[in-house]
């Protein structure tokens, strides 16, 4: 960035992840260090989702029920750079689960004006399985079977309805969304944040994303925000009061939050489909696909 | 030019408006609606500018995917629509955008709500898209009250009475509202606009189109995280704060500055008529538990 002005301009930073990769888990990180101590996770400090009506419908005077999908992504990227417009605040976080991908228009839904960086969350596709299941209260082989196929979607509607509160995300497959996100087209700095590391080796691990984020942190900051958003903590925090964000078919949002327990949970089929389908990607992030 | 009754205005259209009740004047028009070429951009003092929409407090510009609408003054819409663009598409963002702006042009203020007859006054169900509003005035109407409004009711303050006048006689209904309220499924000819499946459902019949003073409010509200259908009265703080979320259309009336005049009827419609709020969970059909909550309310001897 060149200048102190073009910093201030570029206020969004992507959380960016295909579901459940620990991108919930860091929205409650920023919260805990937005806020030293601690957080209710139905309030979160960060601001929101990409595929949000609420959001859509705050930039465009439009009641967006009544559009299509086609057109709802053609308008996104200015309303992203309409809301970085609008608050004051001078860092956004938003999550994203859609892949970054190009709409009728040729143009990339997530525009480049307004955006920082993206950090992206990735986790080894074969623990993606069972909690993405659970998330969708479906089976093994229907979260693997999304994940396999390459225009994979999250929130779809049946029958072309409109009406939930959020729009259709456009996956792609697992091993499409991430090098949508990572490919080197990509306009803005896109930091890799494994899920696994931030499990193993949280405090390099979020001390670099909030390096890269540009947010100036006193000393200690990161590793009581790293205590206060602990997944058990989460997970408590869900059964006392509930979470909203949690699918309304699904038991829990937070499940076990652990890595490895693809070996219990997978057959050897299973994993087989997996592997075969996402070898390259997972190789390159260092999972390893011999059982 | 074709003559309307609608949003409590006297309207001649160049276009055909299925939509809005026939209605032969000879007064001047309040509204004129033609098709026609729009102004590239409008320029003035407090231009606020959004996502395909510009806005003063006298002009409103909006670009979208089918048409472009220009309203001007409180008094005249232009429809510039785009090549290939459906007729249906193009009614119904100018009922809901366009119109919006007219109203807000002329002072008047429009409430996202539904609404049913009761006793002499009306009924309204507030709450955002989704929420249930038609569907919820729908089951009523089966059940043998008559539907006042869908989605929009045009408030009219006089001195300390509150009334409200309708938008246009027809109800718009997510496909899956028919199983619900038990209706025959519509046909692909009704549909609002060709590729979604909302449909129409026309009440010429029984559209009233003179102001009502509001009996009682239900807000309709759709929660992640409870598990079951429930009512309470809301306080007047609470049902102001709630009520004042259903502004039709927040964009113009912060982009207008009628934010004053918005709050003033709103207080009075706190204190006009007794507010519920109406919690159910998301993803479950539970009308049939919202209509027997609101029947008791309506009907506490039965």
């Amino acid at each position: 960035m060149s200048s102190d002005e073009t910093t201030e301009q570029k206020k969004i930073v992507w959380l960016a992840s295909y579901p459940k990769s620990g991108n919930t888990w860091f929205r409650a990180f920023i919260t805990a260090l937005l806020n030293e101590g601690d957080i209710d996770i139905n309030q979160m400090k960060t601001d929101g989702i990409f595929s949000s009506r609420f959001i859509f419908d705050n930039s465009t005077d439009l009641d967006s029920t009544y559009l299509y999908d086609e057109e709802v992504k053609n308008m996104l990227p200015d309303v992203f750079r309409d809301m970085a417009n609008w608050y004051l605040k001078k860092d956004l976080f938003v999550k994203i689960h859609d892949a970054y991908s190009l709409n009728t228009e040729n143009n990339p839904i997530v525009p480049a004006e307004p955006t920082r960086c993206a950090l992206y969350f990735i986790r080894n596709p074969l623990d993606v399985v069972a909690s993405f299941a659970n998330h969708n209260n479906g089976t093994l082989d229907e979260a693997i079977h999304i994940m396999n196929k390459p225009n994979g979607s999250l929130a779809r509607q049946k029958g072309n309805f409109n009406v939930n509160n959020q729009f259709r995300q456009l996956m792609f497959s697992w091993s499409g969304h991430v090098e949508s996100w990572t490919n080197e087209n990509v306009p803005f700095p896109v930091l890799v944040l494994r899920y696994e590391d931030m499990l193993h080796d949280g405090l390099a691990t979020f001390t670099k994303a909030v390096e890269f984020m540009g947010i100036k942190v006193e000393p200690g900051q990161v590793e009581r925000a790293i205590a206060n958003s602990n997944f058990e903590r989460l997970k408590e925090k869900e059964k006392e009061k509930g979470f909203a964000e949690k699918n309304i078919r699904s038991e829990s949002f937070f499940r076990k939050g652990k890595s490895g327990g693809w070996k219990e949970e997978l057959s050897a089929e299973q994993i087989q489909s997996i592997i075969t389908h996402h070898k390259t990607v997972m190789e390159k992030y260092g999972y390893p696909t011999t059982i | 030019m074709h003559q309307y009754w609608g949003f409590g205005l006297l309207i001649s259209s160049e276009i055909e408006f299925p939509e809005f009740l026939p209605f032969t004047f000879t007064a001047e028009p309040e509204l004129t609606i033609k098709l026609g070429t729009v102004p590239a951009e409008i320029t003035g003092e407090g231009l606020v500018k959004k996502v395909k929409v510009s806005i003063t407090a006298t002009e409103y510009l909006q670009d979208l995917p089918v048409a472009m609408y220009y309203v001007a003054h409180g008094n005249s819409i232009t429809i510039q629509p785009k090549p290939g663009a459906d007729e249906k598409s193009i009614r119904l963002f100018l009922l809901s955008n366009a119109m919006a702006a007219v109203l807000h042009q002329r002072n008047s203020i429009p409430l996202h709500a539904s609404a049913i007859m009761h006793k002499g006054g009306i009924v309204l169900f507030c709450g955002p898209s989704g929420a249930g509003k038609s569907t919820t005035a729908t089951m009523l109407q089966q059940k043998g009250y008559k539907v006042f409004s869908d989605d929009v009711c045009v408030l009219k303050v006089d001195g300390d009475s509150i009334t409200a006048v309708p938008s246009y006689p027809m109800i718009k209904l997510w496909a899956d509202s028919f199983h619900k309220t038990g209706l025959d499924m519509a046909t692909e000819e009704e549909k609002i606009r060709p590729q979604l499946p909302k449909f129409a459902r026309f009440y010429h019949e029984e559209f009233d189109i003179e102001p009502k003073l509001v009996k009682e409010i239900f807000m309709l509200d759709t929660n992640n995280t409870v598990s079951e259908v429930s009512i309470k009265p809301l306080a007047s703080i609470a049902a102001f704060s709630m009520l004042q979320r259903n502004t039709y259309r927040p964009i113009q009336m912060n982009a207008m500055q009628k934010r004053n005049q918005h709050f003033a009827a709103i207080t009075r419609l706190t204190n006009a008529a007794p507010v519920y709020k109406i919690s159910r969970p998301l993803g479950e059909n539970t009308l049939d538990k919202v209509i027997e909550l609101v029947t008791n309310v309506l009907e506490p001897n039965e």
